[in-house]
């Protein structure tokens, strides 16, 4: 049996060969690889060499690129600044437009007029215009430029127009030296890039005078500009011999793995056509599977696709469950998994919808009933599954689905919305197929549906499904859902048992079906998620104790001492102690943490130099408890000057040179609770990583914390009343995990509270967290929001689907139908979608700008009261006084130079620049508008920055508020509205298509039924009839078409009549003339033989012998008249030729197409070549399956085999049958139990099949069908040599 | 035939059975609630000194906050810590792992230490922060800070 098997596999030699190859290969690899490790340790002075001098040159060639690149825009610049500044130009009105395009956008463009004043600029300045002169580097020459925050690859060069000559600076940032922990501030570093993409540690020092590096172990060149001047050094790590040869087995280690991912491909490949041969669909399936779970297996092991992929795809930050010993341990890693799980469900599916349409009744009750309880606990398990599945998806990630800043999440939210989908499809179509199982368990006949029994078999799943739900200790999904997915997915059986079940767009459906239900198990998960931020809040509050900060400190002092030049900074006065602070604070866990501290630098004197900090601002009370004789970091907790029961952690660290403290740098923190969410630190700075900012708006919480019973500190606008406090203490705590759920009223509205308590030095710290239960965000939103997503893939299928068969669509009538349907009503969803989008658009930035303008309104109306008050007043003291008691973060320019920033910390670190925006000094100077809202930029964040003249005292201001410290609330974001118009309109789309599939359907079948018709009519079928319950035109068509075929046949029988009538006349007559010839001679030789016999004559014997060879001789001639009248007579004469059984057994079938009888032809054959006559052939099955018809047959099968030298055709109906009585006759002529029939249908198929040496039997009959076994001789093609 | 089908189905069961862990639960480890606090820093500063996850991972709670210099800062559940640590420890190999110094509580333990590493070649060393919480009778990890 397993031999029997086994031998069918036999495989495709092409495959196998390529297979056999790879392996080869794969062998190869491994002597190879270790031949280059010998190699490499060999010769491993030479390989250095090559290897260092390989290094310096890409990298010379890497930094050639950059220079390239800005050369070109400088180009640019130069010739910009030419047609701009000809002699008709009045202004450099152009000139700024021009170089502020999107083009320079990551560029640094200054224009300098041949006076030296700065004419034109854009976005941030590399060169301060003051310090232009002299310059650092020859004209024309690339150099580097560095400040604190930033180093620039530079050219100062000049332009002559005319007689005058004007400085152009272009520069482009190449090396950032700060890092913050957050989306907006991605890492800008040369050495970083260099770094990775040659895998070995570089360092680039960005001045012409630093020397190259004297360690043995580290290599260093020269870095040169186009003029061959030196501008920079280059140091890397000379690559070991243990590195080199970990990385070259590293690589051939990748190269084997795909080896043996395209060897697995292959052999698939290669059992393919054998594997298609196999009846079995369990048989197939489990081979399926077999063969995935290994592959899965195979490329788990081998490292597939990880090894090759790398990136946030396989970072298991996004998304890491340890599933099956990490299967899905990353996104990337999750999609290989559930790419392999569709396949197999589609296959469930398919297998299942073919045994639900096809397959065999199940008779033995007992079998049918354990089948029917376990396909009930499958179905609820992989309800469950699918629920854990989004729950961990929710739970094992960093990614907040429902609360990604744009409408487009990134890739790898994308990558986990698709797995989503994907997990959610394989799961709806692997139900549907055992619920199409389950309806054949209970003999539900595709063909003839008993709806009443249906509709109890899917009443009887649901009860069932929820006696499960109710026996599971935790089902993971509420009563609700499981009936919504329950629901979504007798949909689709509904679809495959009443409409088309062999339609290709049934996946869509299910597709459309498992995105609804996904995305509402994750709705429903984040909501859970939601409630669990409260605990993860409460944990946060009490993890950052004092043990931690004074760790946080410690680390961060010894990490600046640390810190190469921090010493030599001190002795240069004209440092920027403010952004080497900033720097220091950057890369420190206190901005990871997001707490309020800072950095501050002292001199020796204890004399403040300069710092960084947010939400704290602490005295020198730390220098109080500084010990001289210890060069540790002193760290001590200190109360507030201002309020005593604010507590800080303060230390400090003296800097030495050669044991003489030049300077001291301290660092202080504290952690309260109204540090949650950050709220001190402007949003490009803080952290986000933290999950308290992602899961729920923290804004929104209420926190109380209560020391030995006392409330100590609060967060959020309400304090508790006497009842909630008495409630708090009443609550029951769990004693292993000390914490409780309740819930508290506020203002008469219901608060999930998650309590915690925690015993720390002898006190018992309770701590509450509260938020309103209706924050908890399910909504339609949040669907949409993740909806539009799904659509995406959804639209992206459609159209594949849509493509692949565009050769089979041929533009028919249905296609250009659907086309015509999806452009109608498709193209205003989306031109309505984009001017709503565009409306909103406006109404935001309006919104935005009115807000913003009202703080202007306010500042200008403080200042100019100032002013009316105390006339002497400087306008500085205005700005502070002003930006102090309104709270109202702004700045104030005089021409295009600033003269305050009420965040002015920032201008000293170089975040921002004291030069007024180029956009808006264009609009403002050029346009003469009299406000202007710019949009504006720093890294990645984007804000809002809004200008406006004004005149104080008589004197000329540009006033500018923005949104970047000032935040304003306007009512929608635009992400938001995008995401409810296009989530809205992107469902429309899709139920859209869904639609417009239906009606197109609906409308054209008639229209393809009258076709397939008219074809049948053309090959001669007048029998056809359209059956259809129309209305209207197409009743008329239709209608007219049954009568025009009815009166056709009719026409047709009455004309053979005729025909029939005259030929039997004519042939009577020639029979007649035929006859009387002989007869003649006949009888006058017999007249003459009884003249002879009554004359008695003597010759009678003579003439009777005479006589009786005439007459004998005119019998003869009698029965030769007859023979070739008989042969007149015959059926036409054949045409035979060769003719292929397959193909027309399907033209034959087509015909048949719309018929309500389901035709289904069986067979493995793709091409079946006979000798016989095309038309007979046709008559034959035409004649059977009208026969068939006749016996009111629902369904007719056709099975084509080949059977040694003959094709063996089984063709089986579902009719009445044929009576025991009636068996014999039926081959016989004019034997007929209909009541218009002649008889002569089988009887002529008899007849020439048998002309054809082939033959026709009953095989088998009852009350529930009859099968007819035809066989024909296979056509053998002659040789040249037979021939 | 039938068994076929019977088979299948038992695969099938329990393959989507399965697929009902939710939780990464890596080992069985009975002795954990008789261990103290200072026994299970040790077990710790082994476990890293080897690189050896599961030995750590298996005193992530529900929740565990990782703050690392490479930028990974947040809670995460005990299916991601596991995964996010071995990332770490790939590539910050470690090359030698000392508590210095380690504080006992009763409910709130933590140790601070030096983290040594070779990272593509450049060696470094970098500060640890570890703290432990006593959740019914057993110690969880709560932060771990590596700057």
């Amino acid at each position: 049996m397993l031999r029997k098997f086994i031998n069918k596999f036999k495989g495709d030699r092409k495959y196998f060969s390529i297979v056999f190859f790879i392996l080869i290969i794969l062998g190869a690899s491994g002597i190879i690889t270790e031949r280059i490790v010998n190699e490499t340790k060999k010769n491993w002075e030479n390989h250095l060499t090559q290897k260092v001098n390989e290094l310096e040159i890409s990298v010379r060639n890497d930094f050639d690129d950059k220079q390239n690149e800005l050369l070109s825009k400088l180009n640019i610049v130069r010739r910009d600044l030419r047609k701009t500044l000809l002699p008709e130009n009045e202004s450099y009105k152009e000139l700024v437009k021009l170089i502020n395009y999107e083009e320079f956008d990551n560029y640094s463009i200054e224009v300098f007029a041949p006076n030296g004043k700065l004419i034109a600029w854009n976005q941030s300045l590399a060169i301060n215009p003051n310090e232009l002169f002299p310059l650092n580097f020859p004209l024309g020459e690339t150099y580097f430029l560095s400040d604190y925050l930033l180093t620039y690859l530079t050219i100062i060069d000049t332009a002559h127009i005319q007689s005058d000559i004007f400085y152009l600076t272009i520069a482009k940032p190449i090396e950032k030296k700060f890092s913050l922990a957050n989306q907006y501030n991605p890492t800008l570093s040369f050495t970083n890039e260099v770094t990775l993409k040659y895998q070995t540690e570089f360092n680039i020092d960005y001045s012409p005078y630093s020397e190259k590096s004297k360690d043995g172990r580290k290599y260093s060149f020269e870095l040169l500009n186009r003029q061959k001047n030196k501008i920079g050094v280059v140091t890397f790590v000379k690559p070991s011999l243990i590195s080199t040869i970990n990385n070259i087995k590293e690589e051939s280690s990748k190269i084997q793995s795909l080896l043996v991912f395209f060897a697995l491909i292959f052999a698939g490949l290669g059992l393919k056509s054998d594997f298609k041969k196999l009846n079995n669909g369990i048989l197939k399936f489990s081979l399926l599977l077999l063969y995935f779970s290994l592959l899965r297996a195979i490329l788990f092991m081998v490292g597939l696709p990880s090894k090759i992929i790398s990136g946030p795809l396989t970072d298991p930050s996004y998304f890491s469950s340890a599933f099956a010993w990490g299967i899905v341990k990353s996104p990337l890693e999750f999609l290989t998994t559930n790419i392999l799980i569709v396949i197999l469900a589609i296959q469930i599916f398919r297998y299942s919808k073919k045994y639900f349409l096809f397959g065999r009744y199940l008779k033995n009750k007992i079998g049918r009933g354990i089948l029917f309880i376990i396909f009930i606990a499958l179905i609820f398990l992989l309800i469950r599954g699918l629920s854990a599945a989004v729950r961990s998806v929710i739970f094992d990630s960093t990614i907040r689905y429902f609360k990604e800043p744009n409408i487009l999440p990134d890739l790898p939210s994308l990558v986990m919305n698709l797995n989503i989908l994907l997990l959610g499809f394989a799961v709806v179509i692997v139900i549907a197929g055992f619920i199409n199982i389950i309806l054949k368990l209970f003999y539900i006949d595709p063909d003839k549906i008993n709806k009443a029994k249906l509709i109890l078999i899917l009443f009887s799943i649901t009860i069932l499904e929820y006696i499960a739900f109710f026996i599971s200790n935790d089902p993971l999904i509420t009563p609700f859902l499981l009936a919504v997915f329950l629901f979504l997915i007798f949909l689709i059986n509904y679809q495959i048992i009443f409409n088309k079940p062999n339609s290709i767009y049934n996946y869509l459906f299910a597709l459309v079906i498992g995105s609804v239900v996904s995305i509402t198990l994750l709705n429903y998960f984040n909501t859970k998620l939601e409630r669990e931020s409260l605990k993860t809040t409460a944990i946060e509050i009490n993890r950052t104790d004092s043990n931690f900060l004074t760790f946080m400190l410690n680390e961060t002092l010894r990490s600046a001492n640390n810190q190469e030049n921090t010493d030599q900074f001190l002795s240069n006065r004209y440092a920027n102690f403010d952004a080497i602070a900033f720097v220091l604070w950057g890369k420190s866990s206190m901005q990871r943490e997001s707490v309020n501290s800072g950095i501050r630098f002292y001199d020796r004197n204890q004399n403040l130099l300069g710092g960084y900090q947010v939400g704290l601002d602490p005295g020198k009370e730390i220098f109080k408890y500084i010990k001289d004789d210890t060069d540790e970091p002193t760290i001590v907790e200190i109360s507030s000057e201002d309020n005593e029961s604010i507590k800080y952690l303060d230390g400090i660290i003296k800097l030495k040179e050669r044991g003489i403290t030049k300077g001291y740098i301290s660092a202080f923190v504290s952690f309260d609770i109204e540090s949650i969410g950050a709220n001190n630190t402007p949003d490009f700075i803080k952290s986000n990583l933290s999950i308290l900012n992602r899961v729920i708006d923290v804004s929104q919480l209420k926190i109380f914390q209560f020391v030995d019973s006392r409330l100590s500190r609060l967060y959020g606008d309400v304090y508790p009343s006497r009842d909630q406090i008495k409630q708090i203490f009443q609550t029951q705590i769990d004693s292993n995990y000390n914490d409780a759920w309740l819930k508290l009223r506020f203002e008469g509205e219901s608060y999930e509270t998650y309590l915690f308590r925690e015993l720390k030095d002898n006190k018992e710290i309770i701590t509450t967290v509260s938020v309103a239960e209706r924050a908890f965000s399910w909504d339609l939103f949040n669907f949409f929001k993740i909806f539009i997503v799904h659509s995406l893939f959804i639209v992206l299928t459609f159209l594949v689907i849509l493509l692949s068969r565009v050769g089979k669509l041929n533009l028919t009538f249905k296609s250009k139908l659907l086309f015509a349907f999806l452009f109608i009503s498709i193209l205003p969803v989306v031109i309505l979608a984009l001017y709503n989008t565009q409306a909103i658009k406006e109404r935001s930035r309006e919104g935005i700008f009115n807000e913003l303008s009202q703080r202007a309104n306010y500042v200008e109306k403080h200042l100019t009261t100032q002013f009316q008050k105390f006339k002497t007043r400087d306008i500085t003291t205005a700005c502070q006084n002003a930006a102090k008691e309104l709270g109202i973060s702004f700045a104030l320019y005089t021409g295009t130079d600033q003269l305050y920033n009420s965040q002015e910390l920032y201008n000293r670190i170089g975040f921002f620049d004291t030069k007024l925006n180029p956009k808006t000094y264009y609009h403002l100077n050029y346009l003469r508008y009299k406000e202007y809202t710019a949009s504006e930029k720093i890294n990645n964040f984007n804000y809002d920055n809004y200008y406006r003249y004004i005149s104080i005292n008589d004197l000329d201001y540009i006033l500018s508020v923005n949104d970047a410290f000032n935040k304003i609330k306007i009512t929608f974001s635009t992400t938001e509205v995008n995401v409810v118009i296009f989530g809205i309109y992107s469902f429309a789309v899709i139920i859209i298509i869904i639609i417009s599939t239906f009606f197109a359907n609906q409308i054209s079948q008639p229209i393809q039924r009258l076709t397939k018709a008219t074809e049948a009519v053309g090959k001669g079928d007048l029998s056809i009839k359209i059956d259809h319950n129309e209305r209207g035109e197409l009743k008329d068509l239709l209608d007219g078409f049954n009568l025009m075929t009815s009166e056709l046949k009719k026409n047709q029988m009455e004309l053979a009549e005729m025909e029939r009538e005259a030929a039997w006349k004519e042939m009577a007559k020639q029979v007649a003339h035929e006859i009387k010839n002989p007869l003649t001679p006949m009888k006058l030789a017999l007249q003459q033989l009884i003249i002879s016999y009554k004359d008695k004559s003597h010759d009678f014997d003579k003439l009777f012998e005479k006589v009786s060879q005439t007459v004998l001789h005119q019998i003869d001639n009698l029965n030769q008249i007859a023979s070739e009248f008989s042969r007149f007579a015959k059926m036409p004469s054949l045409k035979i030729e060769v003719v292929d059984l397959v193909s027309s057994l399907n033209d034959t079938v087509n015909m048949f197409i719309h018929e309500k009888t389901s035709i289904i032809i069986n067979s493995k054959l793709s091409k079946a070549d006979i000798e016989a006559d095309l038309s007979q052939l046709r008559r034959l099955f035409i004649n059977l399956i009208r026969n068939s018809m006749q016996a009111d047959a629902a369904k007719i099968t056709i099975d084509l085999s080949e059977a040694g030298n003959n094709y063996q055709i089984l063709f089986s109906d579902n009719g009445s049958g044929v009576n025991a009585a009636d068996k014999e006759k039926i081959f016989n002529e004019n034997f007929t139990t209909k009541k218009q029939g002649m008889g002569l249908g089988l009887s002529l198929a008899k007849r020439f099949l048998e002309s054809i040496r082939g033959d026709i039997k009953l095989h088998s009959t009852s009350k529930s069908g009859t099968t007819f076994l035809i066989t024909i001789p296979v056509y053998h093609k002659l040789s040249d040599n037979q021939k | 035939m039938k068994n076929i089908i019977y088979i299948i189905l038992i695969i099938l069961l329990s393959t989507v059975s399965f697929a009902q862990q939710s939780n990464f639960k890596p080992k069985s480890y009975p002795n954990r609630n008789t261990q103290n606090d200072s026994d299970i820093f040790r077990e710790i500063e082994n476990n890293i000194q080897e690189g050896n996850i599961s030995g750590i991972s298996k005193y992530f709670g529900q929740q565990t906050y990782f703050s690392f210099s490479n930028g990974i800062s947040g809670y995460y559940s005990s299916n991601q810590a596991f995964y996010v640590l071995e990332d770490f420890l790939k590539v910050y190999k470690v090359t030698s792992f000392q508590f210095d110094h380690i504080k006992n509580d009763k409910n709130n333990s933590y140790a601070t230490g030096k983290y040594s590493y070779d990272n593509r070649g450049k060696r470094s060393i970098a500060q640890v922060y570890i703290s432990l919480k006593k959740i019914g009778n057993n110690w969880n990890i709560t932060q771990l800070t590596i700057n």
